[in-house]
């Protein structure tokens, strides 16, 4: 069940120095949807991620976020209006237990009124409640997704951008996280993941969106768009 | 009173020193540019450098320009095994920047005093004769001492690029530089890269030193004038393009000395550290950035 | 109260010359403690320390040009200036990577030297003379006024380090040194953050700097720039330790009284280069420093 817009961008256009990694590029998200964003490397996913939550300024184009203009937020404004992003590699806060890593989306994020039982909470919803008193070095690599998703969570965001949280793990941790998601979702949270792993993607998107250089080529349903010829040949067919 | 011969000659004198900024900067191009080392203490190791050619000019006479033939190489496995301990030390470890700044601030002011204990305070010339030559083109002054330099860092700036561009060796660096998961997927190795080319950047910066050597008078604390310098230059020539050290280390010489002359030596210094914060305002990839 | 007892102490032993030692040794442990602020809780090294120090100083000396105020209005004067200079020198790079920062402080410390040494009204490069003022409040001597004011801003500054430690500051702090991109996108302000920092550390260098003049009595230029007082306020805190306010603490009394001690003895250029190799040495081999060592830091590790 998808609700109204929540997320726009608007003929986005990322240049770096002569290389265009976005060309007018058209993105949107309603609230609670899933949705997929492939495409092969070096396509723009992640230029597109960055432009979004604020860690690039897009060159031209615009950003709207439940209505508003945000091209000119700083990152953790966005963060703060519900706007957040995972990374492509995990980016523990490395001199924090897990628990203090959570209190920081907790003070910062901006959600007044909040005590510690969030950070229980969200250690809870992800699996992580044995290993609170951890440091991020002693943890596996699905531990550390698992702990991303966590900040994110206590960020308490309207939109999530995940950005290739499964590189690297295997089958079934690929589906714990692929599970996590999910219920993130039921909880209301749009999702926009970027990912390589096909079956996770397409089981998990109510919608695919395709990137190929720098420009959308698809945008719809998941099976339609995997079954474009365009789409075959450009990103599966290399 | 602006009057044409010292105008010209300023821009000329400002042309050549420029070039030979040019070279000192070389190495920090490499180190910082390329491989994203935040070594201030490259002017510290040039100036290490014009040390060591002026024992040799004192204890063996030799010239500087053959000086520089035999620090070069030392220069290069000290940089070798400064990245080794660099390496070890922080890199491997993901150790914030801060670290890594205060060893190299560390070894800056370590080698500055070793210095000072050395060969004392004072200024230490070489015994050189074409020093005190100079060239004349109408108006136009060209001192040996400033035109030797020039040629110099134009050789080491030639050979460095050279080396980056031409060799497998040198290609496989400036990949480092760019991407160095993919490196690792073609089986090279980016520690054993990035530890040639910082020993690389440590070997011009020797050199360079000698030439400093032929320029001017040097005391131990020289250094410090260069480290803005080294870094405006660095990052307003692209932060890795060897040509663009270049072209912007002739712009700071020649602004740098029409300052210099008239508006007081003193304020030399501070158009460096102009240059590099209105590069870094207005546009953080340089003039030749990627 | 630590203070109080400490300052009972030195007046006890009744010296003069324990007075002179200590002012040093204290205005190190502000100056160290300072330093930790920005570059051991945010992780930006500021290079420029003797710019911040110096400011405090001359504004001081400026001050004094007009009319002799007493001593703590020099002293938050300075730390006013010295404050806003920091404010506004981290305003114009903080954005940028710590590398730019800190060779920015390293600027600041260069065109400030420029200037004040082109500026005659507070003695150019000839330097300026301070005399102490004959009426002194309280105290015995116009040292022991000196000590006892230090000891406050030593106090304070210690004070205003736990407060953050404590605070949610602190741990903002810490997640910008781990991992900035992370921070700001985790909903720290950063740039925020960083520019408290900076003026907080600035400041409290500014306010130790202000009763250098009538220290030294004769103040010139190059000796308030000196390189060392960098060199020393970085080395004590990697030494003793960055992540609580005990380390810089610790490294500044060690160092500072060690110096004290060794000054008769060792040249200056051979106390340095000690402290350099010092810095050198802890920064590879005990990244946590003397508390590190001992066992002190408790879960907060530096990493």
């Amino acid at each position: 069940m998808t609700g109204p817009l929540l997320f726009r961008a608007e003929r986005i256009a990322k240049r770096f120095g002569g290389f265009t990694a976005l060309d007018s590029v058209d993105f949107e998200v309603s609230a609670g949807e899933r949705v997929g964003l492939i495409g092969p490397n070096g396509s723009g996913k992640s230029t597109l991620v960055g432009c979004a939550s604020g860690s690039l300024r897009n060159n031209e184009g615009a950003i709207w976020f439940e209505g508003r203009r945000i091209d000119r937020l700083s990152p953790h404004k966005r963060v703060r209006a519900g706007l957040v992003r995972s990374f492509q590699l995990p980016r523990p806060f490395r001199g924090l237990t897990i628990a203090e890593n959570l209190r920081v989306p907790l003070f910062f994020a901006g959600r007044a009124g909040r005590d510690s039982r969030a950070i229980d909470e969200a250690l809870d919803f992800v699996g992580l409640s044995a290993r609170r008193d951890t440091m991020p070095a002693d943890l596996t690599q699905v531990d550390l997704r698992k702990l991303d998703l966590a900040r994110a969570t206590v960020a308490e965001p309207r939109l999530l951008f995940v950005d290739e949280a499964m590189a690297g793990l295997s089958q079934s941790e690929v589906d714990e996280i692929l599970a996590l998601l999910m219920r993130m979702n039921a909880r209301g949270v749009a999702i926009v993941m970027i990912e390589h792993i096909m079956r996770a993607v397409t089981s998990f998107s109510q919608r695919l969106v395709v990137l190929v250089a720098g420009r959308k080529i698809a945008d719809g349903d998941p099976t339609k768009v995997l079954a474009d010829a365009d789409v075959q040949r450009a990103y599966l067919g290399e | 009173m602006l009057s044409f011969s010292l105008l010209s000659n300023a821009i000329v004198s400002g042309l050549l020193l420029g070039g030979f900024y040019a070279g000192v900067a070389a190495g920090a191009t490499i180190s910082f540019g390329l491989l994203d080392i935040a070594n201030i203490a490259h002017p510290a190791f040039v100036v290490f450098g014009a040390y060591c050619a002026f024992a040799l000019n004192q204890r063996f006479h030799l010239d500087p320009l053959l000086a520089a033939v035999f620090v070069t190489p030392v220069f290069y496995a000290v940089g070798w095994f400064a990245y080794q301990l660099y390496h070890h030390a922080f890199e491997r470890r993901g150790d914030d920047s801060m670290r890594g700044l205060a060893f190299f601030f560390g070894l800056m002011f370590v080698g500055e005093v070793v210095l000072i204990l050395t060969f004392g305070v004072d200024y230490r010339y070489s015994s050189a004769e074409y020093t005190s030559t100079t060239f004349k083109l109408g108006p136009v002054a060209f001192p040996l001492r400033e035109v030797i330099p020039f040629v110099g860092s134009l050789v080491i700036l030639v050979a460095a690029q050279a080396f980056l561009k031409r060799t497998f060796t040198g290609r496989a660096i400036l990949g480092v530089s760019q991407d160095p998961i993919a490196l690792r997927l073609m089986g090279a190795d980016p520690v054993r890269l990035k530890r040639i080319a910082f020993a690389l950047s440590i070997a011009l910066a020797g050199a360079a030193g000698a030439l400093l050597l032929v320029l001017e008078p040097i005391e131990p604390a020289i250094g410090r004038d260069f480290i803005g310098r080294v870094f405006a230059i660095a990052v307003l020539g692209g932060m890795g393009s060897l040509p663009g050290t270049w072209v912007a280390a002739v712009m700071l010489g020649v602004i740098e000395n029409l300052t210099s002359i008239f508006a007081g030596a003193s304020w030399a210094p501070a158009v460096a550290f102009g240059f590099l914060l209105v590069t870094l305002t207005v546009r953080p990839s340089g003039l030749f950035g990627r | 109260m630590v203070a109080v007892a400490v300052f009972a102490a030195m007046h006890a032993v009744g010296n003069d010359y324990v007075f002179y030692a200590g002012y040093t040794v204290l205005q190190y442990v502000v100056l160290a403690v300072a330093w930790n602020i920005l570059g051991g809780y945010v992780g930006y090294v500021n290079f420029g320390v003797a710019a911040f120090l110096a400011l405090g100083a001359y504004t001081g000396v400026a001050l004094g040009n007009f009319a002799p105020f007493p001593l703590p209005v020099m002293m938050l004067a300075g730390g006013l200036v010295a404050g806003l200079v920091g404010l506004g020198a981290g305003y114009l790079t903080l954005r940028l990577r710590g590398i730019f920062f800190a060779i920015a402080t390293l600027a600041l410390a260069v065109v400030l030297q420029t200037l004040i040494t082109n500026w005659d009204f507070v003695g150019g490069s000839a330097g300026v003379y301070a005399i102490r003022p004959k009426h002194i409040p309280v105290f015995g001597s116009y040292i022991e006024y000196m000590v006892f004011l230090m000891l406050l801003v030593a106090a304070g500054v210690v004070a205003v380090s736990r407060a953050i430690e404590r605070s949610s500051y602190g741990l903002g702090f810490t997640a910008i040194r781990d991992d900035e991109v992370a921070a700001e996108a985790t909903g720290v302000p950063t740039l925020r953050l960083k520019l408290i920092a900076t003026t907080l550390s600035a400041a409290f260098m500014g306010m130790a700097g202000a009763p250098l003049p009538y220290y030294v009595t004769f103040l010139e230029p190059s000796s308030a720039f000196n390189l060392s007082y960098a060199v020393n306020s970085i080395a004590m805190p990697l030494i003793g330790g960055t992540t609580a306010w005990f380390g810089p603490l610790l490294g500044a009394l060690l160092l500072g009284v060690a110096q004290q001690v060794a000054t008769v003895t060792i040249s200056s250029e051979i106390n340095l280069l000690i402290v350099g190799l010092l810095l050198i040495g802890f920064v590879i081999l005990a990244p946590q420093g003397l508390i590190g060592l001992l066992g002190l830091t408790g879960k907060r590790r530096s990493v």
